[in-house]
């Protein structure tokens, strides 16, 4: 649910009032609340006690309990409940969003929570030629796609000379 | 399309391993690309990227030009199907994504699935137990593909996936024993505590899904036909390869005596590691089950020389036939064929039989609508022009 004064922060907060003898419930983000109880003071200075220090004791309890459940990952927006609960990761972002989360996690679950093993290999001359064939090739298609004939002539030079240069690069490693 | 591909599986036939105990091994690596997320999260113009980054891969190179890429969106959902019952695809491929596909190489020995649980899984697969056979295949492949795409790495932990129990290596091992004298016997269970502590597990595989997969998959992502098969799921009775193991089950409820051996762990432990540990605890219930097996032949000669006598039987002559009892008769056969009970017989054919008993490898070669009655009856059909004509060409 959104925050229902700002409309842009998820709401962590049911905040009740009694103004007049009559209760009003809001759901507030703990930035609003904060706001709403700097600022409205002023405003409800004759209705009386805003609020007791009760309610925002248990305001701000409710904030810390559910601040854990609401962490997202930075990249992708995964909640860290769906890494805990499901044992599933949104992106590769979320392994280092959540890794001090992680490790407990993971040391239970394989015994360990560090990688023993295989790296990718590094990248060479050979690969970096190929990884930009590879983009110009895939530009070529949108080009076709696109009926941009005049840059996919370009590319297809392109790709013509990056094929002689890789050619001539396996040559050179054999 | 898939023509070729469903007339045989080569693999099987080769020389190299004669399967016994060990049926086939799988050896898979689980990669995703860097700066894309997880296919679940992803959009569809992440997975088509994805996609398209590979298939020029694919081009680029000339260790693929024997193989080819099939889109799941391009073919039959039977085939598509198809194509996971000969575990050339992990089940989760299936989930209906438009941007989704599979290499497979020419022997159907090894194969690459796109887009499905994540963004790349390579498998390598043969029979008998070959873990690193298979293993030195993958790894270079693997070696390949690093110099080309960019893998989402850390050093910390490793090859990033999806799911955190792939985490690490990334590497799933698994060999299908059939162990139908140690089932017989009652003799798993002991094995359980070994191999809990070895970080290793024992599963059976469940022959028919109530679900298709943990995730239904969105109507608006899916293709149509996709989503009738989907719906018709609990017809499928079959053997997928399911890295999730969703789709395994207790060792007690197995089809066939077939159990699956893989590695439960990926962080922590090496590539090398994994396999060695793997290959000696095959051997370990491999020698078990023969152990047992000769104690049957000695003690219950009568019992067994039965057991097989009477599958063969029902084999030859069976009208309807459902995949569980087809899976049974084929591990009694199996087992006289293995202990020398019964002979004419080849282990690769009947390896064969596992996979062509599935529902899709049926439902390509019918030119109606299946039902798990007509199923049933080509099963049957199937079974009786094999072991019937098998006996006239291989005289015993």
């Amino acid at each position: 649910m959104l925050c229902q004064k700002c409309h842009k922060n998820l709401a962590t907060v049911r905040y009740a009032e009694v103004v007049d003898g009559k209760v009003t419930e809001q759901h507030l983000c703990a930035e609003c609340l904060a706001d709403h109880q700097a600022g409205g003071k002023v405003g409800f200075e004759l209705s009386g006690p805003v609020s007791s220090s009760r309610s925002i004791a248990s305001a701000v309890s409710l904030e810390t309990g559910r601040r854990r459940g609401r962490r997202l990952c930075r990249s992708c927006g995964t909640p860290l409940t769906k890494l805990v609960e499901a044992g599933e990761c949104g992106c590769a972002v979320c392994y280092r969003s959540f890794s001090e989360e992680l490790e407990p996690i993971l040391t239970d679950a394989h015994g360990s929570s560090h990688h023993v093993g295989k790296t990718p290999r590094v990248n060479d001359l050979h690969s970096r030629l190929n990884t930009t064939l590879q983009t110009k090739r895939s530009l070529l298609r949108s080009a076709l796609q696109t009926e941009s004939y005049e840059e996919a002539a370009m590319l297809r030079d392109e790709i013509r000379e990056l094929e002689a240069a890789l050619t001539s690069a396996k040559e050179k490693n054999n | 399309m898939l023509d070729s591909l469903v007339a045989k599986i080569p693999w099987i036939s080769g020389k190299a391993q004669e399967p016994a105990v060990a049926v086939f091994s799988q050896v898979s690596l689980i990669r995703n690309l860097s700066g894309f997320a997880f296919p679940g999260t992803s959009s569809q113009d992440e997975e088509r990227a994805i996609e398209e980054r590979v298939l020029n891969v694919l081009d680029s190179l000339e260790m693929f030009s024997s193989g080819q890429y099939y889109s799941l969106s391009n073919i039959d959902p039977r085939e598509a199907y198809l194509l996971a019952e000969r575990r050339l695809a992990p089940f989760d491929l299936l989930n209906g994504r438009l941007h989704a596909g599979v290499y497979i190489a020419d022997d159907q020995g090894m194969s690459i699935a796109v887009n499905g649980a994540n963004h790349l899984c390579l498998t390598a697969i043969g029979p008998g137990l070959q873990f690193q056979e298979l293993y030195n295949r993958i790894n270079l492949l693997d070696d390949t593909l690093a110099g080309l795409l960019d893998y989402a790495f850390d050093q910390r932990f490793g090859f990033l996936t999806r799911s955190i129990s792939h985490v690490g290596t990334g590497m799933k091992a698994s060999v299908m024993l059939h162990l139908p004298a140690l089932v017989m016997e009652n003799g798993l269970a002991e094995m359980m505590q070994t191999l809990r502590q070895r970080r290793q597990i024992l599963c059976g595989q469940k022959s028919s899904l109530a679900k298709p997969s943990a995730q239904q998959p969105k109507a608006h992502e899916m293709d149509k036909r996709l989503a009738l098969i989907h719906h018709q799921q609990n017809l499928a009775e079959a053997l997928y390869y399911d890295l999730s193991g969703l789709l395994y089950g207790d060792i007690n409820d197995t089809q066939g005596d077939l159990l699956l051996l893989a590695n439960q762990n990926t962080l922590g432990i090496s590539e090398e590691e994994t396999l060695f540990h793997l290959r000696h605890t095959a051997n370990d219930i491999i020698a078990q089950e023969n152990k047992a097996r000769k104690k049957l032949l000695n003690g219950e000669h009568r019992r067994l020389d039965d057991r097989v006598a009477r599958a063969l039987g029902v084999a030859r002559s069976a009208r309807l036939l459902g995949f569980s009892e087809a899976l049974n008769l084929l591990s009694s056969i199996r087992l006289g064929v293995d202990t020398g009970l019964l002979k004419g017989y080849s282990l690769s054919r009947l390896t064969e039989l596992i996979f062509a008993s599935q529902s899709a490898h049926l439902k390509i070669k019918a030119d109606h609508e299946s039902n798990e009655w007509t199923l049933s009856i080509q099963r049957a059909d199937l079974f009786r022009a094999r072991f019937c004509q098998e006996r006239r060409t291989e005289p015993d």
